[in-house]
């Protein structure tokens, strides 16, 4: 019975977790624009860092770096593909941490919103764009 | 293949890992089969390409490329991944000749060399070989299949559809003739192989091997015992001379003097030769050093040892690993850069009814495969050639060709077996030093090997990591704040000049991926300079952030006066599938996180099932006690109850394991077993004994009397292994090298302290019970 009530209350909160709020407000707006392309891009960031262990971190660790020409350090394979596969990692915020970091803004921004915190809400959406946007 | 005791003549440069392999294989005389197809990828044209199709060179399903078949019958399928001990040779021939419908007693195997543009990715790293090539291996063997159908109707004048491959044979069904795989060897030669789309996959309920509880052993075995099979340190060649290389004991120093002439004396060396220090970042670039030429080991040995060499340590001079965690844990209790942040921690941490907090210290470890790193290299002709113990034949390939100037096409890299790899020898710096010997020799062959120090003092170590974690419990005991910070320094130090942060791929090994159910979470990663190299170690960052997350999960517990299981069932939350990149996951091990979603209702069967199998919940006598962790890495799910003893001067035994893996669909339950059997030992080393430290930045673990492993004496008495059933052959497949590895260090953790109530937050256990 324990594991029953506690289920049901774990799946009750779950639910209000991922129910997205109702926006209304402007700053809802951005947010739910933000949204689907931080998924987006997030999904390309996985697309281009690769499973394996090298490979993924010389292109993450040469994506992420500011400045950087995205130049492969390492030819894991034909380097004009190679130094393809590392701008795509590049333009997927940063090898993809600027994606993790947009999501936590964006996710700031959420509950800033749903305080009515509308400039906070607004930072914090300025701020997960900033993090999303292709490093230069 | 290499004779052990005679010289490598050129009519016998193929190297084969094994003898069987070679002579009865491609060599004798057999025919292979198809025509090529395409490269392959799954993908359509600006699509995403994940899984295999993301890898660099894809991946192949051509028979041509995988399958032979003699006159006389014998397949020979060619395994381009590596062999480490985790049986890949033995698991893809069964994928083939399953699919094949081949008899396994006349399969053979030979190794490729390292050529990604015909075999497809061969990184054999990241628990990938199946779970990548499972399905284009099938393709291979069902092509061959169809090509021996189609040139026995021809044969008889029938329609294809009333033939049918089976047991090695062709079957006309209506006629009741047969012909065997051998006889239609010849003729199936010449048939262009079938297009992807018309191939048929054999129904699942028919594979013989596929899955099957059965009588297969590795197909190595025979030569591991009876000692005829080669690894990289058995590598021979007639003439070849052997070296050691004296390396700069800082990461980053060099040679600031030299005098060599009383190594020049020891009867036997030929030569020294200065190998140049890499740039920084190095990658796979060798530490540089001195290497000393010799016409045998020993005498190389003894001629290093008599090198006068002063050395310019250079700025890591300066790491210490007691100063180094000072400055860490002075990291993870600073706000730091955020990387998740789900609902207002700061508020709920505020309004908790109680609080707890807790830090953890993981320290480097090093790979420590038995066989250290080793590769011979010759140069001759304009061609180099190589044999070696590597895990990424193609990227030594293209390193060879880089650094001796040549096409890459004139550089070839065999493949031996490897004696362990985790990881260490995905990187190619031992190759490359055996090259730029050869090419001071004048080509000549010549044979690198590293002794256990070397490895030890110039290894790509895993990472050093503190984790601090915070939570706010609230009146009921529920976790409604979740604040985990992790510090450690990156494996990009390898490929990009001083990067201070985690990657994505570091945060999505069971930290930023972390699928609690808890309104509140913040994940912070404060800055970590690397001073050594930071490298890959089987199962890389999950393990310092199992440790710290399943650790404190079971403080909570106990904290909230709750079961340990239980809580840890809570906090997972009901069964759910979960999108990777909703929590900010931007690796996900490559996969698609629309087709490999996080599946917290699987996380939840691992952890019941081992549970129930150590019999969670029994009495037990004093000094004994149980402990939990469930773990989600390598897109498997994994976890380990361990039962621990104490004595009374704080010695423990671990009498039971019980370790349960829901990896998808099973291609080789055997294997699966035994990484996993295999994973908790080396998990049960690297909690209770291994640990790299470093003083003024040299490593101090410079051998096993004191990088202390798990031995037969210590090891788990007993490991009971559960493979959860893994579903139809469409699923995704998991990872099954490395995950069993993250949750075995804290489930002891948490064994220890139900036995005893002393906390363990710092590895290695060592006699921390007593302290």
């Amino acid at each position: 019975m324990t594991s029953y009530i506690f289920l049901a209350a774990a799946g009750a909160l779950w639910a209000a977790l991922t129910t997205p709020p109702a926006l209304a407000s402007p700053c809802g707006d951005r947010i739910a624009a933000l949204e689907q392309r931080l998924r987006e891009g997030t999904a390309r960031a996985a697309a281009s860092s690769s499973g394996g262990e090298g490979v993924a971190a010389a292109r993450e660790a040469q994506a992420s770096q500011p400045g950087s020409s995205n130049e492969p350090t390492m030819p894991f394979q034909d380097p004009l593909r190679e130094a393809q596969a590392t701008r795509q990692a590049a333009e997927a915020g940063g090898g993809g941490i600027g994606m993790a970091e947009a999501r936590a803004a964006l996710n700031q921004a959420r509950t800033l919103d749903q305080q009515g915190n509308a400039s906070g809400c607004m930072e914090a959406v300025a701020e997960a764009e900033r993090r999303s946007a292709p490093r230069p | 293949m290499i004779p052990r005791d005679n010289g490598l003549e050129a009519s016998t440069s193929l190297v084969n890992v094994s003898r069987r392999g070679f002579v009865a294989g491609v060599g004798a005389g057999a025919l292979v089969l198809a025509v090529g197809l395409p490269r392959g990828s799954g993908a359509q044209q600006g699509e995403n390409k994940y899984g295999a199709d993301g890898m660099p060179n894809g991946w192949r399903d051509d028979p041509k490329v995988f399958v032979a078949l003699a006159e006389d019958g014998t397949v020979t399928v060619t395994c381009h991944r590596q062999e480490m001990g985790q049986g890949v040779r033995t698991s893809i021939a069964m994928v083939v000749a399953d699919e094949l419908g081949a008899n396994w007693n006349k399969v053979r195997v030979a190794q490729a060399d390292g050529d990604e543009a015909h075999y497809g990715n061969q990184d054999t790293d990241g628990s990938r070989s199946l779970r990548h090539f499972f399905m284009p291996l099938r393709r291979a063997g069902a092509g061959a299949r169809m090509m021996l159908e189609q040139a026995a109707a021809a044969r008889w004048s029938v329609p294809v559809s009333e033939v049918r491959a089976a047991e090695h044979a062709v079957m006309h069904t209506p006629s009741g003739r047969s012909l065997g795989y051998g006889e239609l060897a010849r003729a199936a030669s010449v048939l262009p192989a079938p297009p992807r789309d018309a191939i048929r996959l054999k129904d699942p309920a028919q594979f013989r091997y596929i899955g099957r509880e059965s009588a297969i052993g590795l197909v190595d075995n025979q030569d591991i015992t009876t000692g005829r099979a080669i690894y990289g340190i058995d590598a021979r060649a007639e003439g070849m001379f052997y070296a050691l290389v004296a390396r700069p004991p800082v990461y980053g120093g060099k040679v600031a003097s030299l005098d060599e002439s009383e190594a020049l004396k020891v009867p036997g060396v030929v030569k020294v030769v200065q190998i140049d220090p890499p740039s920084i970042p190095s990658e796979f670039q060798p530490v540089g050093g001195v290497a000393v030429i010799a016409r045998n080991t020993w005498a190389a040995m003894r001629g290093r040892d008599a090198l006068k060499i002063t050395w310019e340590d250079g700025p890591n001079a300066v790491y210490s690993s007691d100063s180094y965690r000072q400055g860490l844990e002075a990291a993870v209790r600073r706000p730091a850069k955020v990387v998740r942040n789900e609902g207002d921690l700061d508020r709920a941490m505020a309004g908790a009814a109680k609080r707890v907090g807790a830090e953890y210290y993981i320290p480097h470890l090093a790979q420590t495969p038995m066989e250290p790193p080793a590769a011979l290299v010759r140069i001759q002709g304009g061609r180099c050639e190589a044999w070696a113990c590597t895990q990424s034949p193609q990227v030594t390939r293209t390193r060879l060709a880089q650094k001796l100037g040549l096409p890459e096409e004139a550089v070839t890299v065999h493949v031996t077996l490897l004696g362990g790899g985790f990881g260490r020898k995905s990187k190619p710096d031992y190759v490359i030093e055996a090259a730029l010997c050869s090419k001071a020799m004048d080509g000549a062959p010549v044979k690198v090997t590293w002794t256990r120090e070397d490895d030890l003092s110039n290894g790509y170590y895993g990472t050093v990591s503190v984790e601090r974690l915070e939570a706010g419990l609230d009146t009921n005991g529920m976790v409604v704040a979740w604040l985990h910070r992790s510090a450690a320094p990156t494996i990009g130090a390898l490929f990009a000049p001083d990067p201070k942060h985690e990657l994505p791929l570091e945060l999505g090994m069971g930290f930023i991926n972390t699928p609690f159910a808890v309104p509140n979470i913040r994940m912070e990663n404060p800055e970590a300079a690397a001073h050594v190299r930071v490298g890959w170690y089987r199962s890389v960052s999950n393990i310092p952030h199992a440790f710290a997350v399943q650790s404190f999960v079971a403080e909570l517990a106990h904290a909230a006066g709750r079961d340990p299981k239980d809580f840890l069932l809570e906090l997972i939350g009901p069964a759910r599938q979960i999108d990777p990149t909703d929590l900010g996951d931007a690796w996900n091990y490559g996969e698609d996180p629309k087709r490999y979603l996080i599946d917290t209702g699987r996380l939840r069967r691992v952890i019941e099932t081992a549970a129930e199998g150590i019999g969670w919940g029994r009495q037990m006598p004093r000094g004994r006690g149980l402990g939990i962790a469930g773990h989600y890495s390598f897109v498997s799910y994994v976890a380990v109850a361990a039962e621990v003893e104490v004595g009374e001067r704080g010695a423990f035994s671990v009498p039971r394991v019980d370790i349960a893996v829901d990896c998808g669909p099973v291609v080789n339950p055997d294997r699966v077993r035994s990484q996993m059997e295999g994973a908790v030992v080396m998990g049960h080393g690297l909690a209770t004994s291994a640990e790299i430290s470093f003083k003024n930045g040299r490593a101090v673990q410079q051998n096993f009397d004191l990088y202390e492993l798990t031995r037969i004496a210590t090891a788990p008495r007993e490991i009971r292994v559960h493979i959860l059933p893994g579903g139809d052959y469409d699923r995704p497949l998991g990872g099954v090298g490395e995950p069993g590895v993250p949750p075995m260090a804290p489930a002891l953790a948490n064994a220890i302290f139900a036995a005893t109530g002393k906390r363990i937050r710092r590895l290695p256990v060592r006699d921390q019970i007593n302290a």
